[in-house]
């Protein structure tokens, strides 16, 4: 899942003690899993922001909402009607349901309320951890089921560097070091031999540095409706 | 074998002991003290390492190792690429070579969250293998790059680091013997102030016969103020420091009295490390203090021929 946390509140204040009627709007998926943006946080939410404006003497409406999903347009149809009246909405989606809010509200200022993290897992309770950087070419088959990129803080394919250090990675006592976790499940699984080659440079176009990326499955688009260009 | 590219590359093929030094190239654009440091070590070491912006911004590796160049001391240019992309990277060892450098070490570099330039972006775009494997092959292919070779690019006598203190040891080892298939004629190792985990590295490095395919150098490198202060700040080190041998500096009273004893325990540390069957040498960096540096080629023996 896409995991995110709230921006401190003075920073959310800040963003939209100007505006005369605020929205904010709560997701149901992602970020209601991982506690950052559901119906509950939102609520939290309004209730500390009414407090803070009020504290510095910003009249600000701050009304609430959440809906099912803010990344699929169909979702965000129930806002249609009530959105025109307020003039700024914050989002507590991930960044691109602020960015889908954005796009389907054009005369109406959109904030993040929360800051975007990472595609990751819950590891425990109350802890996330990152797993995935959406790179476009998969290679866990190849790393015995753990990310060189994502896991390794140089995202080195070809074996870990001088930092690792008791399992833990140069930058962070607190970050595991992904190429100890590829060694040792690697070693269970009794594949070790392959990471004696070389692996050669990676294609990076497929992610990122290709450009924002677009996914079009012809068999599902609907003619006439899509996609857009 | 085609006549050697540079000094170093002779001696190494030679077979005789490796001296090596290591410098980081001034915080500012004046050439002089670039100047004064190669001269202090001209003819006493086989070459002279330039580090590339190793912990903070500095003037340009490349920059200061023509520099060295011109005063008469073979350099080896390092390069991370941790900073730059492969299009920087061979753009760089090209300009090296119309400079006339040809010795390159090849490395990540320390992730630039442990330096003072915190907020910057990393690139990592190709690692220090596939950087070795992309120099070494320059001439004739340059497929990462989508292009054909580079005419007349290289050949270069190239190098990398080896890591004794990370793990996991098989990794690490293995690591050593992927430099050495893409190209590498040279590995210095991080600083040796472990000598039982050196000891256990080195094991494994002879029993895979890697000291027979590319001529191993030991780091090592002076235990100064600011190695010290680091340590006791609790930053990790990609190298280990036994406690003993930080109490052994940090227990004696002023400033010479540590730096005497930090010379010391390099010293020392070179004699150990010399009785190790097919080690190639040695690769001293003063961490700044270039006098400290000369004290301890001199009083190890190591001075060159």
């Amino acid at each position: 899942m896409i995991v995110a946390d709230r921006k401190k509140i003075p920073q959310i204040r800040d963003m939209v003690k100007n505006h005369r009627r605020v929205l904010l709007v709560g997701c149901g998926t992602c970020v209601t899993v991982c506690l950052a943006g559901g119906e509950r946080e939102v609520g939290i939410l309004g209730s500390a922001l009414r407090m803070a404006l009020r504290l510095q003497h910003h009249d600000v409406v701050v009304d609430e909402c959440t809906i099912e999903r803010q990344c699929e347009d169909a979702f965000i149809d129930i806002l249609a009607q009530r959105a025109p009246e307020y003039d700024a909405i914050c989002s507590l989606g991930c960044g691109a349901g602020v960015q889908a809010l954005a796009e389907r509200f054009s005369n109406i200022a959109v904030y993040p309320g929360l800051n975007t993290q990472f595609m990751g897992i819950l590891e425990s309770q109350g802890v996330w951890t990152e797993k995935c950087s959406g790179c476009g070419n998969c290679l866990l088959g190849e790393f015995a089921g753990i990310c060189p990129i994502t896991r390794c803080a140089k995202h080195l394919l070809n074996g870990p560097c001088g930092g690792s250090r008791g399992g833990k990675c140069e930058v962070n006592a607190n970050i595991d070091c992904g190429w100890q976790l590829i060694h040792d499940r690697a070693g269970k699984l009794g594949i070790l031999d392959p990471f004696e080659q070389i692996v050669p440079p990676h294609d990076w176009s497929t992610g990122l540095d290709g450009g924002p990326r677009k996914v079009v499955r012809e068999d599902q688009c609907i003619a006439g409706l899509g996609p857009k260009s | 074998m085609s006549k050697p590219i540079t000094s170093l590359q002779e001696r190494i093929a030679s077979g005789k002991s490796l001296l090596i030094a290591e410098i980081s190239p001034p915080r500012g654009a004046d050439p002089a003290p670039v100047r004064e440091v190669a001269k202090r070590f001209a003819g006493k070491v086989h070459a002279l390492g330039i580090s590339d912006n190793r912990d903070r911004v500095s003037m340009a590796a490349l920059a200061a190792a023509a520099i060295v160049t011109g005063e008469g001391v073979e350099p080896i240019l390092h390069i991370t690429t941790r900073d730059r992309n492969r299009i920087a990277l061979v753009s760089e060892v090209l300009g090296a070579q119309a400079l006339g450098i040809r010795n390159v070490l090849c490395t990540s570099g320390s992730h630039q969250t442990l330096g003072r330039f915190r907020a910057a972006k990393n690139v990592y775009d190709v690692d220090s293998i596939q950087l070795l494997q992309l120099y070494a092959n320059l001439a004739s292919q340059c497929g990462p790059l989508g292009e054909e070779g580079i005419a007349g690019a290289g050949p270069f006598c190239l190098g990398g680091v080896a890591s004794p203190d990370a793990d996991p040891l098989e990794l690490q080892v293995s690591r050593s013997l992927k430099k050495a298939a893409a190209g590498a004629e040279f590995l210095i190792t991080q600083p040796v102030f472990d000598l039982d985990r050196f000891g256990a590295w080195w094991k494994e490095v002879t029993r895979r016969g890697i000291h027979e395919k590319v001529a191993i150098v030991a780091g090592i490198q002076l235990l100064g103020q600011e190695e010290l202060a680091s340590v006791s700040e609790g930053k990790r080190h990609p190298y280990k420091i036994p406690a003993a041998s930080i109490d052994r500096i940090a227990s004696k009273g002023d400033s010479a009295a540590k730096r005497a004893a930090a010379v010391e325990l390099s010293v020392e540390t070179i004699g150990k490390l010399s009785a190790c069957k097919g080690l190639r040498g040695f690769g001293i960096c003063g961490d700044g203090d270039h006098e400290a540096a000369l004290t301890i080629i001199e009083k190890s023996g190591l001075g060159s021929k």
